[in-house]
């Protein structure tokens, strides 16, 4: 993988209440990412200042973090904020630093519907593997952890999609013309379908190719 | 959680009051029903009786035959010819009206003859008699206008409290008191005159005082006998309410005249001998609890003629709903205050000068004239106050060691979080990173991470179990109502999929789910549960019986204006009977639950194979339905 990433945002929010993790990520970012502006906020209340007066392409967010400064950190209001964050800016990317997937889980249909990119991180996983997820998120696409897609969980507009592409051959207009939607929604569907059958972007390999095994080897398509 | 924390403080400030209820409601019941009766006799008593003294009454005397006088005369019953002179005498000194309270249906003699003369040409004289049976009947040819009864009422406990004003005796003619004679020609010498009242027909009027009648409920009456015109008696207060001037005296001059001239005199016998007694613990006298007749006359005339003449008033009660409603406000004030959160010394004496208070409300009321329900309104607040405070306390220390648990879980876990796992975190990435880091290190660490976090979800399913606002599923999860209702649905459908123990969602490859935004205005807590058990429930069915079910397809959203929850899958049953069992389960109470939410629920085959499950309720309820 390239140093420098071929997307360039113009602004980053990261939010986390942990000094030390967070000069950890901008620095790591700030290499990745040399153009960007990186604002950075420690609780619930200056992140959705900041989110409000700013506009970000992306925010890279902890979960455990507190309503406002003095406050203890609490999951909860991460989630709180999360949520509230995602009805607001339906286009914003989102990188979720958190491996509670428990407290997740609650969230899939939001993050389904959520039009844009959303991933979930986990901090102990190497740094490397962040920088992917926050290039995936740039590029509007979802990763959920494997704890949370133990079983095939697919909406029947996804079904939709894939039977017009794969069994009928259509192209994304065309597709949008027949569902009665936007191309944009009809992209939505594929970065969503993609994450629930594991299909990630990978040095050489074709996604489109990648999700029709996949959906083949799963019974989607007969 | 901070919210359902006031929610759950809420719902016991109401449901809280319920032991406290029922406590006011005692007392209410027994009221109704008399019980206290002899208790608030007894507080009106002592209240009147401890009144300041009033100044001795300038308009009714009492002329006394008192012991002493009856050894010095000797004789009797009193002969005729005495009581003449004794008129006769008293008439001199000009008297307004003289009225004699002593029976003499039957001659007295010597000088019978005398007497009934003295009757007839002494025209500012009234006579008695008894009305009630035994009745008595006054001197033969007395006028009626002359004649006066002097039944007395007594309460229950044989005290004496009421006076009656007129009633109809054993032949249906109506009469007039002792009491109302005296005070009619007094008052006529006043320009006053009898009439009925404007207010109330049947009450008595001199002018613009209305004698308003006594009622079966008044004060703390409970289904008395109102026969007749009645009144409550406002003794007059102090040691001295009347002149009383002896036999002697009177024969010795021993008096000033103008104790007798133009006044209401009274001539009766007080010699302790004849026992015309009667009692009344209403009077501050040398005898506790007894009065003379002719004394107690006095006082039934002079509240007449002083609340006529001087405006002094009379007693009077509030009506039945306001007394009870003081009663019940009272209760109330004792449940809200047993909830005060104060330390127990402060509490008790506040308690304590609130119930002294209440008795200085209701004395102080009493000497203007009003009677409150004192004794069953101090009950009622007393047991609530008290008796409830410790089943309060208790509870209220309770939920604090509660919210305490639950604010250390909440502490200790953020601060592992924010420290140690935290740096655990890190730890990993970094170990994962360099390449001469043993596997074995990476996996600990791993295992160190994951047993660090499961410590946490241990403590936060302990503490959800104790929350009402929360549904609980087989398997010991706990999920939150107080979130979008999709999301609690997708819940219970994530954790209902993982449950090992039905077979029959091994061979699921496919899960077509939608859960989408659902309109949940006018549904409760409660309903909620109910919904997540309704899919719940739906689930296991299939997990039970949809044999080699390869898709299943889930939708939870609105469909323009209902919300649908509808559960499809594409098992087989064995047989046909095993597809009866599965459409007969668990359906009474999708039934009863889609009536409640005014909509429908269906269980129905599908083809190939496969069942539908579905429930669909209309998103506006009708507001009748929504309380439920």
């Amino acid at each position: 993988m390239s140093t420098t990433s071929a997307l360039c945002p113009n602004l980053i929010v990261i939010v986390d209440d942990h000094e030390a993790v967070l000069a950890g990520t901008l620095s790591l970012l700030k290499t990745e990412y040399p153009k960007t502006t990186f604002l950075t906020a420690q609780d619930a209340q200056s992140a959705k200042e900041t989110i409000q007066n700013a506009q970000p392409e992306l925010t890279i967010m902890d979960l455990s973090i507190p309503d406002h400064a003095k406050a203890p950190a609490q999951t909860e209001v991460g989630i709180q904020l999360l949520r509230s964050l995602m009805t607001d800016y339906p286009q914003l990317n989102f990188v979720v630093q958190s491996a509670h997937v428990r407290s997740l889980v609650r969230l899939k249909p939001a993050i389904e519907m959520h039009q844009g990119g959303f991933t979930i991180s986990d901090k102990s996983a190497p740094m490397r593997e962040m920088l992917t997820k926050v290039d995936w998120a740039l590029q509007g696409l979802v990763y959920t952890p494997r704890e949370m897609r133990v079983k095939l969980e697919v909406k029947p507009e996804w079904l939709e999609v894939l039977r017009l592409a794969f069994q009928d051959g259509l192209q994304d207009k065309t597709i949008a013309e027949k569902m009665c939607i936007s191309e944009r929604t009809v992209r939505h569907y594929w970065t969503r379908v993609q994450d629930a059958l594991g299909v990630y972007p990978d040095e050489g390999k074709n996604m489109r190719i990648q999700t029709e095994i996949r959906a083949r080897q799963e019974g989607l398509l007969d | 959680m901070r919210t359902s924390f006031f929610r759950q403080r809420l719902m016991t400030g109401v449901w809280g009051m319920l032991p406290g209820l029922p406590i006011v409601g005692m007392v209410v019941a027994a009221r109704l029903l008399g019980f206290f009766q002899p208790f608030e006799w007894q507080a009106l008593d002592a209240g009147l009786r401890s009144r300041p003294a009033e100044p001795t009454d300038q308009h009714v005397t009492i002329v006394a035959i008192t012991e002493a006088d009856i050894q010095a005369i000797g004789d009797y019953p009193l002969p005729g010819e005495l009581l003449s002179e004794l008129l006769v005498e008293i008439n001199q000194y000009q008297p307004a009206v003289i009225g004699l309270d002593i029976l003499r249906d039957i001659p007295i003699e010597p000088g019978h003859d005398d007497f009934i003369q003295t009757i007839q040409t002494l025209d500012n004289l009234v006579v008695i008699n008894k009305i009630l049976p035994p009745s008595i009947p006054p001197p033969a040819d007395t006028p009626d206008s002359r004649v006066g009864f002097v039944d007395t009422l007594l309460d229950d406990d044989g005290f004496v409290r009421r006076s009656l004003l007129g009633a109809t005796d054993d032949q249906n003619n109506y009469r007039f008191s002792f009491t109302i004679r005296l005070a009619e020609q007094y008052l006529a010498q006043a320009g006053l005159i009898l009439e009925n009242g404007i207010r109330n027909p049947r009450a008595m009027r001199f002018g613009p005082i209305e004698l308003t009648p006594f009622q079966p409920n008044t004060g703390s009456y409970v289904r008395a006998d109102a026969g007749g015109e009645q009144i409550l008696i406002n003794f007059r207060s102090g040691p001295t309410p009347f002149d009383i001037i002896t036999y002697q005296d009177l024969q010795t001059a021993n008096f000033t005249p103008t104790q007798l001239q133009d006044r209401v005199v009274l001539v009766g016998v007080t010699a302790q001998s004849v026992k015309d007694i009667v009692n009344t613990a209403a009077v501050d006298g040398l005898n506790p609890g007894l009065v003379t007749g002719v004394e107690l006359q006095a006082h039934a005339i002079s509240q007449v003629i002083n609340a006529a003449l001087n405006n002094r008033t009379l007693l009077k009660s509030w009506p039945d709903w306001g007394e009870y409603g003081w009663i019940i406000a009272w209760g109330l004030l004792g449940i809200v205050l047993a909830r005060f959160r104060v330390k127990a010394i402060y509490y008790f004496a506040c308690i304590v000068v609130l119930v002294l208070g209440l008795i200085a409300i209701s004395y102080g009321l009493l000497s203007i004239g009003w009677w409150i329900p004192v004794i069953p309104t101090a009950v009622a607040f007393f047991l609530n106050g008290v008796a409830l405070y410790p089943s309060y306390r208790t509870q209220h220390e309770l939920r604090l060691r509660l919210e305490d648990r639950q604010q250390l879980i909440e502490r200790t876990f953020d601060q592992i979080h924010n420290g140690p796992l935290q740096k655990l975190a890190i730890l990993l990435s970094r170990v994962s990173e360099a390449p001469d880091s043993p596997d074995s290190l990476q996996q600990d660490l791993g295992a160190l991470n994951q047993e660090l976090r499961g410590i946490y979800e241990a403590m936060q399913q302990e503490f959800l179990v104790e929350d009402s606002c929360c549904l609980q599923l087989e398997g010991n999860r706990i999920i939150r109502l107080d979130q979008p209702l999709y999301e609690m649905l997708y819940e219970v459908y994530d954790h209902t999929l993982r449950r090992e123990e039905f077979p029959c969602f091994a061979t699921i490859k496919v899960h077509v789910r939608t859960f989408e935004h659902m309109a949940e205005k006018g549904l409760t807590a409660d309903r909620k549960r109910e919904i997540g058990r309704f899919l719940e429930e739906s689930l296991c069915n299939v997990g039970k019986y949809a044999k080699g079910c390869s898709r299943l397809v889930i939708t939870c959203r609105q469909e323009g204006a209902n919300n649908v929850i509808q559960v499809m899958d594409n098992g087989l049953g064995h047989n046909t009977q095993q597809n009866y069992r599965r459409i007969g389960r668990g359906t009474q109470q999708a039934q009863t639950l889609a009536s409640c939410l005014e909509g429908s629920f269906e269980r129905r085959r599908l083809e190939p194979h496969g069942v539908c499950s579905e429930l669909l309720w209309p998103v506006q309820r009708s507001k009748r339905k929504r309380l439920l």
